[in-house]
């Protein structure tokens, strides 16, 4: 049981240490910045304050 | 406009509107029992207004009550917003609301009547339990149904925080709630001693870090962007934010257990995994913050920008105060004390109840086709409820700490310097600072409703239509 226990925490760490390289590698880079502008996608009606344009 | 062309603006408005109404509510029992506190005859004698029982209307009031309406308004903006796409089901969102407007009622009738199963932030009795189950499963349905057919490939990471969010709650509440029935309003858990406290704790924890984390970092991560008018800081950085907190925060809940019979293993794993959380949290708050960077002048003239942003602040402070209160040794202290009181409310009031509030400013414009009525009241709004929050928790973290002090006082010869009695008296002035803070939360959020319903009285109804599919995404 501790056996399975340890190899899974092992692979768990493994895993998240795969997700921070895979967000940080420059391939991807574009790919999330174009992500992060998808709130900005549409329009949705009043703006609050001047010079507030919605892209 | 065909209802397929347009976003389901209805169920936005009517969970919004029951943020406000329930946030009074809540924040009004929450105020009556601080003054309880100060005043003790303020419970009149009658059983349904003692202490013990409006404590749990209130948690539930402003947790579920006020913060769940808050979720519900924002996600299903938020999901149908990213994904360009109407929600799934018009029925079954519909029945959220009325079913969750039902759970709120049966806990307030319940609640005040003693009808509970004593288990914290779980109190509400078994069939009410099945009711919560039932519309808890309706919501993931139309959650992910609506992301299912989303027309924007990839999937904005709000929505994984509200999904992650979503899932968990149903798995704590499910697991917490299990018990056997006696009667139609008693039963009893089939867990037993420690085991009970375990399970109930892996609920409570995770019932902040999920509830009351995870959904309101849905919010950040849509609103702050949007209100700031600039993409989040690092998306990248989000990424691993989510991971990194789903990955740890499940293993947190034994700090509420030190020094009990559960394990010493277990309590060290919670306080080791508690204070590793410090990392998500601070990345997750300085993702929100820096998203600001280059753009600070905003925050001087745009006061829901203010609110979105003090709000992260009291998110960072007290998700370091958190960690550190889960060390063994600072939580001998700070344990059963006040301070653990005001380090909720840090988090509830500075934390959960800011953003909800300042994404009720950004939602109420859009939803009625209107601007704010007047700028200058959520200006007064934010600072009566900042200098109420912060009269709120300094007061509570002096109270708290002379509180522990005076409880472990020994004198030589080993017995205790203080009489419990004495410490009563002693929180006296604390609790009427207290009483004064939580007044003026209440009062900040008054001035807004009726900011709100001016706004409201000379709009209408918006109905906002999806976007044509854009090619060039």
């Amino acid at each position: 049981m501790s056996i399975i226990l340890s190899v899974w925490t092992v692979i768990v760490l493994l895993l998240f240490l795969g997700i921070v390289v895979w967000a940080w590698h420059a391939n991807n880079k574009a790919d999330f910045e174009a992500a992060a502008r998808i709130p900005f996608d549409d329009d949705d009606g009043v703006d609050q304050r001047e010079g507030n344009m919605h892209g | 406009m065909s209802a397929a062309s347009t976003y389901n603006y209805k169920i936005i408005r009517q969970f919004s509107i029951m943020t406000i109404v329930w946030g009074i509510v809540g924040m009004a029992v929450g105020l009556l029992i601080a003054a309880q506190l100060a005043w003790p005859s303020l419970n009149f004698d009658i059983p349904w207004l003692t202490y013990g029982r409006l404590r749990p209307l209130h948690t539930n009031a402003v947790i579920f009550a006020f913060g769940g309406c808050a979720l519900f308004a924002t996600s299903y903006y938020v999901v149908q917003r990213t994904c360009h796409v109407r929600l799934c089901s018009d029925r079954l969102a519909a029945f959220t609301f009325w079913g969750w407007q039902l759970v709120i009622l049966a806990a307030a009738v319940t609640l005040p009547l003693g009808i509970t199963t004593s288990k914290e932030y779980a109190e509400l009795e078994w069939p009410i339990d099945i009711l919560i189950a039932v519309v808890w499963i309706a919501y993931a349905y139309v959650f992910f149904g609506t992301i299912l057919k989303r027309r924007i490939k990839h999937i904005y990471v709000a929505n994984w925080f509200y999904g992650s969010f979503i899932i968990t709650v149903a798995v704590l509440h499910i697991f917490n709630s299990l018990a056997v029935p006696v009667s139609l309003l008693k039963s009893y858990s089939i867990y037993a001693g420690v085991q009970d406290a375990m399970v109930q704790w892996w609920y409570g924890h995770n019932a902040v870090g999920f509830f009351l984390t995870a959904g309101f970092l849905g919010m950040m991560y849509y609103f702050v962007p949007k209100q700031a008018n600039r993409p989040v800081y690092s998306y990248r950085l989000s990424v691993v934010h989510f991971w990194s907190l789903i990955f740890v925060y499940m293993w947190a809940g034994p700090h509420h257990l030190h020094y009990s019979a559960l394990p010493d293993w277990a309590q060290s794993l919670g306080m080791v995994m508690s204070v590793i959380l410090l990392a998500p949290s601070w990345g997750g708050m300085i993702n929100g913050i820096m998203t600001l960077s280059g753009a600070w002048h905003k925050l001087r003239t745009d006061p829901v920008l203010r609110f979105l942003i003090v709000s992260l602040s009291f998110y960072g402070m007290s998700t370091f105060e958190g960690p550190m209160m889960s060390i063994r040794t600072v939580n001998a202290l700070s344990h059963y004390t006040d301070w653990t009181i005001g380090h909720v409310h840090s988090g509830a009031l500075g934390w959960v109840a800011m953003i909800s509030l300042g994404c009720m400013y950004y939602l109420f414009p859009r939803l009625y086709g209107r601007e704010m009525y007047s700028v200058k009241l959520i200006e007064v709004h934010f600072w009566t409820s900042t200098i109420g929050i912060v009269l709120y928790i300094v007061s509570m973290w002096v109270a708290g700490i002379m509180q522990g002090l005076m409880w472990r006082a020994v004198n030589d010869d080993g017995t205790l310097t203080y009489s419990f009695i004495e410490t009563v008296k002693a929180m006296h002035p604390f609790y009427i600072i207290r009483f004064l803070g939580g007044a003026l939360f209440l009062l900040g959020v008054l001035i807004m409703t009726y900011n709100l319903i001016r706004t409201v009285s000379g709009g209408k109804p918006v109905e906002s239509p999806v976007p044509e599919p854009a090619g060039a995404h």
